[in-house]
């Protein structure tokens, strides 16, 4: 794979929605993944297993959610990728009821691809804005 | 500047931090310096302001880069953080708690100076605070 190869992939993957998560469920297609894909996140350390659950309970809480990507770097193996996340809150999330907000926080994954798919995934992304949005957590 | 010259700068930048040699960092960035947060656009001169009060409250705090991702003016960073919360902090008063987080940053360099910087704020900060529960 190439640089360009990797980049398009994460490019593809930072745009997903709701929509295309669910049908990857239904299906079991999953043309992103590694079976041994690492997420390290503010939520824990996931495997894939863990991970797609979490993507399944976001479904669930945001059923219109979408990642947009903002910026994409690439060198050797790595992608590195700026993006937003929008999504109205329509089912409980974190143990918070449905509020009917919309949301948008903004985050930063870097990815690392081997042979075409994503194997391990560090992921920053400012979850305390989107507490605060939920009215979660009181606004500084 | 090459790849590996914005590389180096990033690491003359963290050795700074740890250094506290602020004046020096503060000559890195361009007049027009711009950092995006989550909590909006910060310019050079409210940086300089925020900056004296983020080491205020973590003097101890020790940086290292776990990660560069670099291409074309622009590199990623991946940096840990270990640091005691010893002053106040975003309206957090002081707690004597252990900080370890890794913080993902972009920065945009023209010229050896650093123009632009994103970074979002994670919640894990918060939470080895105890201002949020842990999930």
């Amino acid at each position: 794979m190439s640089v360009k190869e990797n980049k398009e992939l994460v490019r593809r993957y930072l745009s997903a929605d709701a929509n295309e998560v669910r049908k990857e469920k239904a299906t079991g297609k999953d043309e992103y993944h590694s079976p041994e894909f690492k997420v390290h996140s503010a939520m824990g350390d996931m495997n894939l297993k863990e991970y797609l659950q979490l993507m399944e309970t976001l479904g669930s809480a945001f059923p219109d959610f979408k990642y947009s990507v903002d910026d994409i770097i690439a060198e050797g193996e790595k992608v590195v990728g700026r993006y937003h996340f929008t999504g109205t809150h329509k089912g409980a999330y974190q143990g918070i009821p449905p509020t009917g907000k919309k949301v948008k926080t903004e985050g930063i994954g870097i990815f690392r691809i081997s042979g075409g798919k994503l194997v391990e995934a560090w992921f920053a992304a400012d979850t305390m804005s989107m507490m605060q949005q939920l009215g979660a957590i009181p606004k500084q | 500047m090459s790849i590996a010259e914005n590389k180096a700068l990033v690491r003359r930048v963290v050795e700074l931090w740890n250094k506290r040699e602020m004046d020096a960092f503060f000559e890195v960035l361009a007049p027009e310096y711009i950092e995006h947060l989550p909590t909006g656009d910060i310019t050079l001169k409210q940086l300089k302001k925020y900056a004296h009060t983020f080491f205020t409250a973590f003097p101890d705090i020790r940086i290292t880069i776990e990660d560069m991702v670099a291409e074309g003016d622009k590199i990623a960073v991946l940096v840990n953080w270990k640091a005691t919360h010893q002053g106040e902090y975003m309206g957090i008063p002081p707690t004597g708690k252990k900080i370890d987080i890794s913080v993902a940053m972009i920065i945009k360099i023209r010229a050896s100076k650093w123009v632009e910087f994103w970074n979002v704020t994670d919640i894990r900060l918060a939470q080895q605070l105890g201002a949020v529960p842990k999930q």
